[in-house]
Order: C-alpha cells, then sequence, then structure tokens
C-alpha cells in the first residue's frame, strides 16, 4: 500500500515538474501599487492594504491557534518548576537579550513599511526574547509580565481596533488613500494607519506565541 | 536564472517531504516532514516572486520596474507561514495528547492498541 502510494506522489510530482513553465509571463504591479499606496516597502503595502482581507483572516487563525492549544492543553496537568536550573553567564546574556529583542520589536514595527520588518517579524521577535529569557533565566519571572501589563486585555484590545482600521481601510479606500499621500514619501509618519496596524499585529502575535510556548512549557515540563 | 533554480530544488524538497510523510511511523517525525513540505511551499513562493529581479522590492530612491522581486507572491505566502505554523503546533499538541493516552508515538502500535479496543 505504501508503495503505491509513493508511486502516486512521483507521478503526481513528474506531472507538476514537466508541466512547470518557469518562463512565464512576468506580471509588472509594482509601479501601480506604489502610486495607490505610496510606501517603500511594496510587500507592507500589499498585505495591509490591497490585500486586507487575506490578513484579516491571518490574524483569525493566528487567535483561533492560540485559543485552540489552550484549550486542548487544559486536561493535562500544570508541571511545577520550582527545580529549574540556570547558568550564571546565561543568564545575564538572556537578560540583556531579551532587553535587545524589545528595542528590536520596536524598530520592526515603526519601520515595518519603510524597511524590512513589520507587525508578524516584531512580535516573534519580542516573543523568541522572552522565551529565550523564560527557559534560561526564571520562568516565573518571565510569566510575571503577563499579569502585570494585562496582556491578555491587551491582546483582545488590540484584536478589536485591528479590525476596526481594517473596517476603515476596506470600507472608505479613497480617505485612507489621501491619509497616505499627505506625508512625505518614505518617513515614518508617511504609512498612514499601516505603523498602527503593525504595532497592533505585533502585540497581537507576541501575545498569542507567548501564549503558546508558556502552555507548551509549562504542560510538558521542558524547564 | 536563480529564481528558476530555487523553484526546482523546491519541489524536490516537497517530493522528500511528502516521502518521508508516507514512510515514517514516528508521529513527530510525520510532522516535521510536513514541516519540510511547507518550508519547500515558501521557498518554491520565494523563488517565483524572484524570476524577474532579487532585489527586495524596497523602493529607495530611482524606481526601476525590471530589476525589483516581485511582491505579490511574497505577501501571499506570509499568509502561508501563518498558517503551516499555526498547523504545526495544533498537530504538535495532539501528538502530545495521543501521547499521554498511549504512551507511544508508532502508529502502528497505535492503530493495534485501536483495533484491541474495538473488540
Amino acid at each position: 500500500m505504501k508503495i503505491v502510494g509513493i508511486i502516486a506522489l512521483i507521478t503526481i510530482f513528474m506531472i507538476v515538474l514537466f508541466s512547470f513553465d518557469p518562463f512565464g509571463s512576468i506580471p509588472e504591479p509594482i509601479e501601480q501599487i506604489l502610486n495607490r499606496v505610496n510606501v517603500p516597502n511594496i510587500v507592507t503595502s500589499v498585505y495591509l492594504e490591497t490585500r486586507l482581507y487575506d490578513t484579516i483572516f491571518e490574524i483569525i487563525v493566528f487567535t483561533i491557534t492560540a485559543l485552540g492549544v489552550a484549550s486542548l492543553f487544559a486536561s493535562l496537568p500544570v508541571n511545577s518548576d520550582e527545580g529549574q536550573q540556570v547558568f550564571g553567564t546565561v543568564t545575564v546574556y538572556s537578560g540583556s537579550l531579551a532587553a535587545l529583542s524589545i528595542t528590536l520589536f520596536l524598530y520592526v514595527v515603526i519601520n515595518g513599511h519603510i524597511s524590512p520588518g513589520g507587525g508578524f517579524v516584531g512580535g516573534v521577535v519580542l516573543a523568541t526574547g522572552v522565551v529565550t529569557y523564560g527557559l534560561t533565566s526564571s520562568f516565573r519571572r518571565a510569566s510575571l509580565h503577563h499579569e502585570i501589563f494585562k496582556v491578555e486585555m491587551l491582546e483582545n484590545v488590540s484584536l478589536m481596533v485591528i479590525f476596526a482600521f481594517s473596517c476603515f481601510i476596506v470600507i472608505f479606500p479613497e480617505a485612507h488613500a489621501q491619509i497616505l499621500s499627505k506625508a512625505g514619501f518614505g518617513s515614518v509618519f508617511s504609512g498612514g494607519l499601516i505603523p498602527m496596524m503593525n504595532i497592533l499585529i505585533g502585540i497581537k502575535v507576541y501575545a498569542g506565541a507567548w501564549k503558546m510556548s508558556s502552555e507548551f512549557i509549562n504542560r510538558q515540563g521542558t524547564l | 536564472m536563480t529564481g528558476i533554480l530555487v523553484i526546482y530544488f523546491s519541489i524536490i524538497g516537497m517530493l522528500v517531504g511528502a516521502v518521508g510523510m508516507i514512510l515514517s511511523k514516528n508521529i513527530i517525525k510525520k510532522i516535521l516532514s510536513l514541516g519540510i513540505v511547507e518550508t519547500s511551499i515558501n521557498l518554491m513562493y520565494t523563488g517565483i516572486s524572484a524570476r524577474g529581479g532579487i532585489i527586495p522590492p524596497i523602493i529607495g530612491g530611482d524606481f526601476s520596474n525590471a530589476v525589483y522581486a516581485d511582491p505579490i507572491p511574497q505577501a501571499v505566502i506570509i499568509t502561508g507561514i501563518v498558517i503551516s505554523f499555526a498547523l504545526l503546533c495544533l498537530s504538535l499538541v495532539f501528538a502530545i495528547i495521543i501521547y499521554n493516552k498511549y504512551h507511544t508515538m508508532n502508529v502502528e502500535t497505535i492503530e493495534m492498541i485501536f483495533e484491541r479496543e474495538e473488540k
């Protein structure tokens, strides 16, 4: 049965390989998008302006995944992290790495529309820094910030505001185009609602990624 | 030229991942193979966008359409990356739940346990 499956797989891939035309026509949409959105990073302007529906549903998928991981893990017992073993040098470096990741998060998120970056990248950068700190220094201290900064409330509020901004951009595209064309091309404030959307998506992705990783660490006892 | 080479390599990567998914008996190895397939698909889209040029589509001073990479596949694959991440996360959670219930990661052993439970 396995051999039949592999033969079918290879046949399908051969068909794909030989029917694929690598020298097909290449569309040239960059100039149109640039004229419309007036933001230097074309990828950001595509996924936060011209294909915004995609991004909305992407955020919904991410939220549902975080929810699914949390609810599926709810039946498993929580491992205690009292015996977490750390090394002194790693503790020092992981603290500075967390601080660096916060700075990088702010840079990547605010400059997402004029340089490589954006909300998803920023959120993952921040979550990586904090999870590394939690794994190498003190997981309990790392998870304390969840209550101090009220991350869960922040996550839900940012989700609502993302929906509100998306609705504004989708329903009134002309008004948003006017906001975009006012500031000079390439400056930080030239993005209209796009930098704000990036910040909110960054917070959302960070909260979701931290929730999922902390669930994995808590329930499986990786410490 | 680079883009076309990358596309062919990504198709080979997809084949390797799919064969791995069929052949391996361990659930974690199956999930890792799925990860290889997803990464190959991301690579394929990057290759498709690099057919016209390989400079990142961030417009600086002077604008010339021919040298920049196509931004549309890059923006589309962001969705793919997030969904593949979600899929990997949820399948790992299911793997953990299966391990806690049956204490094995081998699919054939799990099937045997199922058949025994049905009888």
